[in-house]
C-alpha cells in the first residue's frame, strides 16, 4: 500500500493487497472466495439485482486487468 | 467525517477503481437513533486527451449505499455493463422497493457526502467540507462528458 499523492487519505493497492481486500469483502458479503466470486462473475451466474454484488463487480479492477 | 481513506486499484492501462478502507464505513448521524453506513465502489478509466495532452479519468460504473440497523436507506447506481443502462437510485418505501430502477441523472459522489451531513446531521471533520465539496464536485461538472 503507497500513497500516491500529496493529499492524505488516498493510498493506491498493490495487486496481491487488491486481491486481499476484495476476498475478504467477497467472504463476508457473499460467503464465497474471490476466486469463486470471479468464476461466478465470468458464467454470468451472479445475482446482479442485489446491490451488494453490484458493488463487488465494481471492484473488479482491484483484482484483475 | 472519517478518518478511513480511499483505496485506490494499481494502474494497468485498463478499468481502475475505488473503495472507502472501512466496509461499509459507519457515520454517527445525529437524525436517526441509529448510525448510517456508506458503502461506495466506483470504476473509472484514465482517458489521454491527444490534444491537450493530458489525461481525464472517466466512470465506468459507480455504486453508492447507504443503510442503517440492517436496511438498505437509498443506493445510486451506474453500472451499464450489468443490465440496466441508465443511472438510477434504489428506495426503500410503500409502493417502491429494491427491483425498480428509479431514474436520475449522474449523481456525484459529493451530493451523497452533502447529503449525509446536510440531512443526516454526520459531523464532518473538517470546518472547509462545503468548499472542498464545492470545488471537487465543480471540477467533475465541468468535465463530465454527459448526463442524463
Amino acid at each position: 500500500m503507497q500513497a500516491i499523492t500529496s493529499e492524505p487519505g488516498i493510498m493506491q493497492l498493490s495487486r496481491d493487497e487488491g486481491r486481499a481486500m476484495l476476498d475478504e469483502r467477497t467472504r463476508r458479503v457473499l460467503g464465497m472466495t474471490l476466486e469463486e466470486f470471479e468464476a461466478a462473475y465470468d458464467a454470468g451466474t451472479l445475482d446482479l439485482t442485489r446491490s451488494d454484488v453490484i458493488g463487488l463487480t465494481i471492484l473488479l479492477p482491484f483484482a484483475r486487468p | 467525517m472519517t478518518t478511513a481513506v480511499l483505496l485506490v486499484s494499481q494502474e494497468h492501462g485498463g478499468s481502475e477503481a475505488f473503495t472507502i478502507s472501512e466496509d461499509p464505513l459507519r457515520l454517527r448521524s445525529a437524525r436517526l437513533s441509529a448510525d448510517v453506513h456508506l458503502q461506495l465502489q466506483h470504476q473509472y478509466q484514465l482517458v489521454r486527451e491527444k490534444a491537450r495532452r493530458s489525461w481525464h479519468a472517466s466512470t465506468a460504473a459507480y455504486a453508492y449505499t447507504l443503510t442503517s440497523s440492517g436496511r438498505e436507506l437509498a443506493a445510486w447506481h451506474w453500472h451499464p455493463a450489468s443490465g440496466v443502462a441508465y443511472p438510477h437510485v434504489h428506495v426503500t418505501g410503500a409502493v417502491l422497493d429494491h427491483r425498480v430502477h428509479v431514474p436520475t441523472g449522474r449523481v456525484s459522489i459529493e451530493s451523497v457526502l452533502r447529503m449525509l451531513i446536510g440531512d443526516f446531521g454526520v459531523a464532518p471533520l473538517r470546518d472547509d467540507w462545503d468548499d472542498v465539496l464545492a470545488k471537487t464536485e465543480r471540477d467533475f461538472i465541468e468535465h463530465r462528458r454527459w448526463h442524463a
